[in-house]
């Protein structure tokens, strides 16, 4: 088996495409994954063109040739559903922006590499995002990730690899998936997963792709999100062959933050929504309820707020200090 | 068809012929060999390193070295990425076929862009559609005696990635050494589709000292080449270098190919 690993590109660095003949400039490195390294990077327009604004774009520079083409192949349907579905209908904020721009090869140290651009998803990781604004966001960004669940199921395919990682969360509050390489047609089997998010691997199901496989992946997104020690000493704790559902929702249930959806997620780890739709309005009903609910505990602040009090307060005492210096007034 | 032999162990054989020189057969026999070295506490060795690379190369396999709670990612990732290379091997072999050029720069990698992902939709049809047989060759000798609970939970987990595929998938299980010095390898589970027969397979076992790797590899193609069942339904399309007659298959992939 040929292991091709992409050459790490440094910022300023020019990729042209071999069939196309587009250029991009790379900015920054965005991410690295099992199957590529992830840029963002500008057009460069040729004949000097400085008239449109400087686009902004992900590049993903593959690995093995087969897989890449594959994940190609699915941005590419993703698109095209999107273009029948708009044909007609005005095209909204993120609709205008393509799965897809373009596929092509590239040259880099002689060697030849498959690479395809996509739109740029501005915005970080769920993780990231939940620890910097606060679990207050959870129900709101746990149901848009369930519309763009929705979508996709509809459209009769399953994400497969949903992870705290896959899911990018912009400033307001809207998510979008990265990485399709999971992305698999309803009814095959789920062509990349990750251990802890599996249905197999909790003995809760099969492997094939159907509405309820990325619905039980989105459960353990949660309690990976909320408890990742106890989901941790879960894993290393139980026997494999007697790991189960009930493993899952034991850490579930003495997790504060999860609690008004425990049913939402019982129903979701035992495969028991008819549709990813209802799962959905159940979603979103409860997390209205959760907001208005009465708060039994002060709110902890949130870690940007604590850093731009100390920002503050450095501020503060910096501006006394000069002011103290320039009057020297313990010199009298 | 698509056939393959995954072996685990987790060290150096030690009894008759190499086993490199039977993953070879089996690669010609149309077979892939893949290989996973098993560590816990302490490493496989510098030698028993070289010669599980060694094995899966003469098997056109993959092989990798790795710890008792990775056993079943590795087992299912192994099994899929040597489903797909088959797959490209052959459909290297038919663009060579239909463009009349021997060479080796003619593969699906250098297609024109359009092309390439129409073929490679195909590709990933024929990965998921086309019935697969594994044959589970697993090391019972006395170091690995620890190992086998996770050895059969890993068999259970591949069982259930098998059984997701759309494609007839099935399995079957062998241990080697056996219980008397000429018997090279036993077999624990014929072809099975169903999870139900799964655990417990190693639940009898007179573990001996010597790793035999070589002939039990011998014993499973045997195995694989004598069953009649696995006869019958051969896939046209697979073509190991040494047989091609007619394979039957040039109108799936003239379609894509000018
Ligand atoms: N379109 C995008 N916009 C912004 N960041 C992205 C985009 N695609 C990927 N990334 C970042 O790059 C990382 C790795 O990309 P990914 O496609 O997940 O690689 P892999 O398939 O190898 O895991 C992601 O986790 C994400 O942080
Ligand atoms: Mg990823």
């Amino acid at each position: 088996m040929q292991e091709m690993r992409a050459a790490v590109l440094k910022s300023g660095e020019k990729i042209t495409g071999l069939w196309n003949n587009r250029t991009y400039r790379i900015v920054r490195l965005l991410g690295q994954g099992a199957n590529g390294v992830v840029y963002y990077v500008e057009r460069v327009r040729s004949n000097g063109d400085h008239s449109r604004p400087v686009e902004g774009y992900a590049l993903k520079v593959g690995g093995d040739a087969i897989e890449f083409q594959s994940e190609i192949n699915a941005l590419k349907a993703l698109e095209k559903i999107k273009r029948q579905q708009a044909s007609g209908s005005r095209v909204g904020r993120d609709e205008a922006r393509p799965f897809l721009v373009e596929a092509d090869d590239t040259e880099i140290a002689g060697q030849k590499i498959p690479f395809y651009v996509m739109r740029y998803v501005p915005g970080m990781t769920l993780s990231v995002y939940m620890r910097k604004r606060g679990s207050d966001w959870f129900g709101f960004i746990g149901g848009k990730l369930l519309s763009r669940l929705e979508w996709l199921h509809e459209n009769g395919w399953v994400f497969g690899d949903i992870k705290a990682d896959n899911v990018l969360v912009r400033q307001d509050g809207d998510v979008e998936l990265v990485d399709y390489g999971g992305l698999t047609p309803a009814g095959s089997s789920i062509r990349q997963f990750t251990e802890w998010y599996d249905r197999g691997y909790w003995n809760a199901g099969s492997r094939v792709a159907d509405f309820g496989y990325d619905l039980f992946s989105f459960a353990v997104l949660t309690v990976h999100l909320f408890n990742e020690e106890k989901l941790k000493q879960r894993i290393a704790g139980v026997l494999p062959q007697i790991r189960q559902r009930e493993d899952l929702m034991a850490i579930i249930r003495e997790c504060p933050v999860l609690n008004p959806y425990e049913s939402w997620l019982c129903r979701a780890i035992h495969s028991k929504f008819h549709s990813t739709r209802q799962a959905k309005e159940e979603w979103v009903r409860i997390s209205k309820q959760v907001y208005r609910m009465p708060r039994r505990a002060p709110r902890p602040t949130p870690s940007w707020l604590k850093m731009s009090f100390a920002g503050s307060a450095l501020l503060l005492l910096i501006s006394v200090l000069y002011w103290a210096w320039r009057e020297q007034w313990w010199l009298g | 068809m698509l056939r393959q032999i995954l072996l685990i162990t987790d060290g150096c054989s030690n009894v008759g012929v190499q086993p490199a020189v039977a993953a070879a057969q089996a690669r010609d026999a149309g077979i892939a060999v893949n290989v996973v070295g098993i560590v816990d506490e302490g490493t496989i060795g510098e030698y028993g390193a070289a010669e599980i690379a060694d094995i899966a190369r003469a098997g056109g396999g993959i092989s990798r070295i790795v710890n008792q709670r990775q056993l079943a990612q590795t087992m299912q990732m192994m099994t899929r990425k040597t489903v797909v290379q088959t797959i490209h091997q052959a459909v290297n072999h038919e663009l060579k076929h239909i463009l009349g050029r021997e060479e080796e720069s003619v593969r699906v990698e250098v297609l024109p862009p359009e092309q390439r992902a129409e073929v490679v939709r195909v590709m990933d049809e024929m990965g998921e559609e086309t019935p697969l047989r594994v044959a589970l060759l697993i090391d019972t000798s006395a170091s690995m005696k620890p190992k086998l609970p996770a050895v059969e939970e890993a068999i259970h987990d591949l069982m259930l990635s098998l059984q997701a595929r759309k494609g007839k998938s099935e399995l079957s299980v062998f241990h080697f050494p056996g219980s008397h010095g000429d018997e090279h390898a036993v077999m624990d589970m014929d072809w099975a589709a169903d999870m139900n027969r799964v655990r417990r397979l190693f639940q009898r076992l007179n573990i001996r000292g010597t790793t035999p790797t070589g002939p039990a590899l011998l014993h499973v193609i045997d195995f694989y080449q004598y069953d009649s069942r696995a006869r019958t339904d051969n896939i046209p399309y697979y073509s190991s270098s040494s047989n091609r007659e007619g394979t039957g298959t040039d109108g799936v992939w003239s379609d894509y190919i000018v």
